[in-house]
């Protein structure tokens, strides 16, 4: 799976149909089958005061083979050599794995196989990010610099088939550059670049950026007792309480569970301001439109319609458990969450807040009462005390404690006209492709206690 | 696949054909099968069974540092990641934050094997089944409306070769059970969890690992609790004793010890994301970081926790260490390529076997591995008849601290108050906040042995490129004073 610098996403989609086209022959007759892949060919560079702290590079694909027989079924996640008789040799004993297992399992009421047999090819690739390259370009625009960051460079790519005939494929060239700046004492203010291609001038924009933003910290920093505060949330803010809700909160189990955060809006029992609109629209971003069992995800969702409750977002599994219409997507989380703008000039957000803290990021969220949604964090990075419309000086970390139904709800005053796409950068196991596109807002208020 | 005689003979064979130039280079090579068995309100859910196996080659040359990870193991696989990883290195050192070496333990030689490693498991039918009898049991009121039991596991074999002729071979099996019912009555939802909703009786080991977990047997409690908790009254607020369990000290331990001293985040290479930590350098071998009472040690030695281990995956021998003596801060969470940048800044400390990677995936980083507060001597009893005014809590459910690791809260499954020396109400959403530095020297008792717990998480998140580990976290029960506790809104 290395990339070569002509066009590496082929060899990689040929590779994977290569090995469905080998299943009819390693399943046993009357068998079912899922192929998946997902894969990633990342060049990732870690700074810290502006120098290379470590550096490397990351090919990886992997395969989920799922075998069907009835009702009964399993699946079987295998690390791809990129060699294809070692490839086929993988799946071939894979096959024999499964097919020796599934007599043995209890038959499975809630399984759904899609059985349409649905295509689709989404490929946005751009040329072949050159991560030294660009580990060049930060480390002479960011000279003198106390630059923290992660550069993540390279192909992200998935695919799907079945044996009724589905067979999806997508691949995105991206490159995001998530950093901050620093000064002493952990005062600090965040940025981050994200596109398909990288572009130095981009960078060097956002660089200016954030070293005008961390000039606020001129100033004396400001200890705020904790009470109650008007607030404006910045798109990345924003992003953090929107990110909370999908621990579950949108998942039509979570809800007919009645564990979902969202829940007494689920049943009707709380309301969010009626500006309030949330949607999951795979055309504003990165992430494929199709879920790992091969089933077409909704290209838009509407979740929160005028701040009730519109839709949950349905598994195949949940659909047949519950007796739902599926959405198409097997993980219960949405992708690209978007958010409608407001008529607040970002502008004039300062001035509208006249009084209070503007948070710039927002850290550390959990639930402490997942019920009433009501969620505790952290301030982070540039957080201002504004008086009359007027930033004054930077805050020290506070901790905020506060109900959702609240914060987007009776005390929502405003959101901006201006949105922020914000893109994912979490890599934990394969980097992410979910986006967020969000205003910021404007509160009436918001409790601190720490 | 596992990494079979054969398989360590390959790669041993394809590594003697490496050819460079590099002043350094390793090997890593991981491989791993997970299986994952489930249970859902009397439904199987399909087995999911995973194989990953890849190599890390890490090179240093000339300053730098650089890595390259490939699934493909034959000489020429390998020999294309050394060559980009060197192409790496050789990039990064006129730039680097550091002046890297090669590790102190280039060479070593040793093995590592989980206990009872070989011991088979029962087949995955059998296993389901105790599963259902579990999931069954808690099926006990209507009132039940959604439970679930799990048994994961992983078996991970990793094997590390240098240029200089280590090699390490260690073999682990990790094993994760898991039960989980939720009550829902009158528009109020209560779960209730065997050590938590994210698999806190993670241990390695066998078939003996399950029985520890109270697994068996445990569907109809752990039902009935979460049917008390829904009709329980709302935790108080107020600033009162706190009783923590171990399984709530699981957390505590993690976000407020574990976490600030891991010394790459105190040298910074954390702040994008992470954080930083308020632990400064000139604070080693002299701050009071909590009561005479606490005890923290790193150690890798106990043979059933979840992240022990031989050496670390930069090839040092793993030993024990305090790193918190009588409630005085010794020493960071830091390994030896740590060690050595701190030094260049002039701070001096003593490294502990730290540097862990999730996978070959991903670079080793310093992390927590096992992370324990050493018994004392008190009793559980005696804990709570010296309390007149306290608050018993069980089971993490909520975590959050600042990046500084100073300000956090918590949240518990379980909270039953204490009055006057005696355990009374049991109360639902406790909940607690307050800043590392005053909460340790808060700390007035230490639960002896009889309170000691064995337990961790498989899901400690640091790191960019972002890399999940497990952890290791072995504790008593402790009493700690004057800690503001609240509810839930109503």
């Amino acid at each position: 799976m290395s990339a070569s610098t002509s066009h590496p996403t082929a060899t990689l989609q040929a590779h994977f149909d290569r090995l469905v086209g080998a299943l009819p022959d390693h399943c046993a007759a009357g068998l079912g089958w899922t192929l998946s892949l997902q894969a990633e060919s990342s060049d990732f560079v870690r700074f810290n005061h502006a120098a290379i702290r470590q550096a490397g590079h990351l090919d990886l694909a992997q395969v989920t083979l799922r075998l069907i027989d009835g009702q009964r079924h399993a699946a079987r996640t295998m690390t791809l050599t990129g060699r294809i008789d070692d490839d086929l040799d993988l799946l071939r004993g894979a096959s024999a794995e499964l097919g020796a297992l599934l007599p043995t399992l209890p038959e499975d009421p809630f399984l759904q196989v899609n059985v349409q047999a649905q295509t689709s090819l989404r490929r946005e690739c751009a040329v072949r990010a050159d991560g030294p390259a660009i580990a060049r370009d930060i480390v002479s625009l960011a000279h003198g610099h106390d630059l923290v960051g992660l550069l993540s460079a390279g192909p992200m790519l998935s695919g799907c088939a079945n044996h009724h005939g589905v067979h999806h494929w997508h691949e995105v060239e991206s490159v995001a550059f998530d950093f901050s700046l620093h000064r002493e004492g952990n005062r600090a203010v965040k940025a981050m670049v994200a596109g398909r291609n990288w572009s130095a001038d981009a960078f060097d924009r956002a660089l200016a950026g954030a070293r005008q933003q961390l000039s606020v910290f001129d100033r004396p920093m400001r200890k705020v007792d904790p009470g109650r505060y008007r607030v404006f949330l910045a798109p990345a803010a924003m992003r953090s309480l929107l990110d909370l809700i999908q621990w579950g909160g949108f998942s039509a189990k979570e809800q007919a569970t009645k564990r979902s955060s969202l829940q007494r809006l689920v049943d009707g029992q709380a309301q969010l301001h009626p500006s309030f609109n949330l949607t999951d629209d795979l055309a504003t971003g990165y992430a494929p439109a199709f879920d790992s069992l091969g089933h077409a995800r909704a290209m838009q969702l509407p979740l929160i319609r005028q701040g009730r409750h519109a839709q949950a977002i349905v598994s195949a599994r949940t659909a047949a458990e519950y007796g739902y219409a599926p959405t198409g997507a097997d993980d219960e989380h949405a992708m690209a969450l978007v958010l409608d703008a407001g008529d607040l000039a970002t502008a004039d957000a300062t001035r509208a807040l006249g009084d209070g803290l503007y948070l710039n990021n927002l850290w550390y969220l959990n639930y402490s009462d997942r019920a009433n949604a009501r969620i505790t964090g952290m301030t982070r990075f540039a957080t201002l005390w504004v008086e009359n419309g007027v930033p004054i000086a930077p805050c020290e970390p506070m901790r905020f404690d506060a109900s959702l139904f609240d914060l987007f709800g009776a005390e929502l005053e405003a959101l901006t006209r201006e949105r922020e796409l914000i893109v994912d950068t979490s890599n934990y196991g394969f980097r992410s492709s979910e986006t967020v596109l969000t205003p910021g807002a404007l509160i009436a208020a918001m409790d601190f206690t720490l | 696949m596992p990494i079979t005689l054969s398989l360590s003979e390959r790669i041993h064979t394809a590594a003697r054909q490496l050819q460079s130039h590099a002043e350094f280079w390793s090997l890593r090579v991981v491989s791993r099968r997970d299986t994952e068995l489930g249970v859902r309100s009397g439904v199987a859910e399909p087995p999911r069974i995973g194989a990953d196996t890849g190599a890390m080659l890490t090179v240093v040359d000339r300053g730098g540092i650089g890595y390259s990870a490939t699934a493909d193991l034959t000489t020429t696989g390998l020999q294309r990641a050394l060559d980009r990883a060197r192409a790496w290195a050789v990039a990064s050192a006129a730039h680097g934050v550091a002046h890297f070496v090669a590790p102190a333990h280039a060479d070593e030689h040793g093995e590592f094997a989980s206990p009872n490693i070989d011991q088979a498991l029962p087949d995955a039918r059998s296993l389901i089944d105790l599963l259902m009898t579990e999931d069954a049991a808690a099926a006990r009121d209507a009132r039940i409306v959604d439970r679930s039991a799990s048994l994961q596991w992983s078996e991970v074999e990793q094997y590390w070769i240098t240029s200089h002729g280590a090699r390490v071979l260690q073999r682990h099996r990790y094993v994760r059970p898991n039960l989980c019912v939720t009550a829902y009555a009158d528009g109020r939802t209560q779960t209730r969890s065997l050590g938590g909703q994210y698999n806190g009786y993670c241990r390695q080991g066998g078939l003996e690992a399950i029985a520890a977990s109270g697994l068996v047997g445990s569907g109809a409690r752990i039902a009935d609790e979460a049917l008390q908790l829904l009709h329980a009254p709302n935790c108080p607020t107020e600033r009162m004793d706190l009783l923590a369990m171990p399984d709530q000290m699981v957390l505590q331990i993690h976000e407020s010890i574990g976490h600030p001293l891991e010394l790459d985040r105190i040298l910074g290479d954390e702040r994008n994301f992470a954080g930083t930590s308020f632990v400064t350098p000139e604070m080693f071998g002299s701050y009071r970081y909590g009561s005479e009472l606490l005890n923290v040690s790193f150690d890798p030695t106990r043979p059933e926790q979840y992240a022990s281990y031989a050496y670390d995956d930069d090839g040092q021998p793993a030993r024990k260490a305090l790193l918190i003596e009588r409630g005085i801060l010794q020493r960071p969470l830091g390994s030896a390529a740590s060690e050595h940048r701190a030094a260049q800044t002039g701070f001096a400390v003593e490294p502990v076997a730290n540097a862990r990677a999730a996978g070959w995936q991903r670079p080793p980083i310093d992390r927590m591995a096992n992370l324990n507060i050493e018994p004392g001597t008190s009793t559980l009893d005696a804990m709570i008849a010296r309390t007149e005014r306290g608050l018993l809590v069980r089971t993490n459910v909520s975590w959050s601290i600042d990046d500084m690791r100073n300000k956090f809260q918590f949240g518990c499954e379980w909270g039953q108050l204490i009055e006057n020396g005696r355990l009374t109400t049991v109360v639902r959403n406790p909940n607690y906040r307050g800043r590392s530095a005053a909460f340790w020297r808060s700390l007035a008792a230490v639960g002896d042995p009889s309170t000691f717990e064995v337990l961790g998480t498989p899901y400690c998140g640091k790191g960019e490129p972002g890399q999940t580990v497990q952890v290791g976290h072995a504790t008593p029960a402790c009493l700690f004073t004057g800690i503001d506790v609240f509810g839930a809104a109503a």
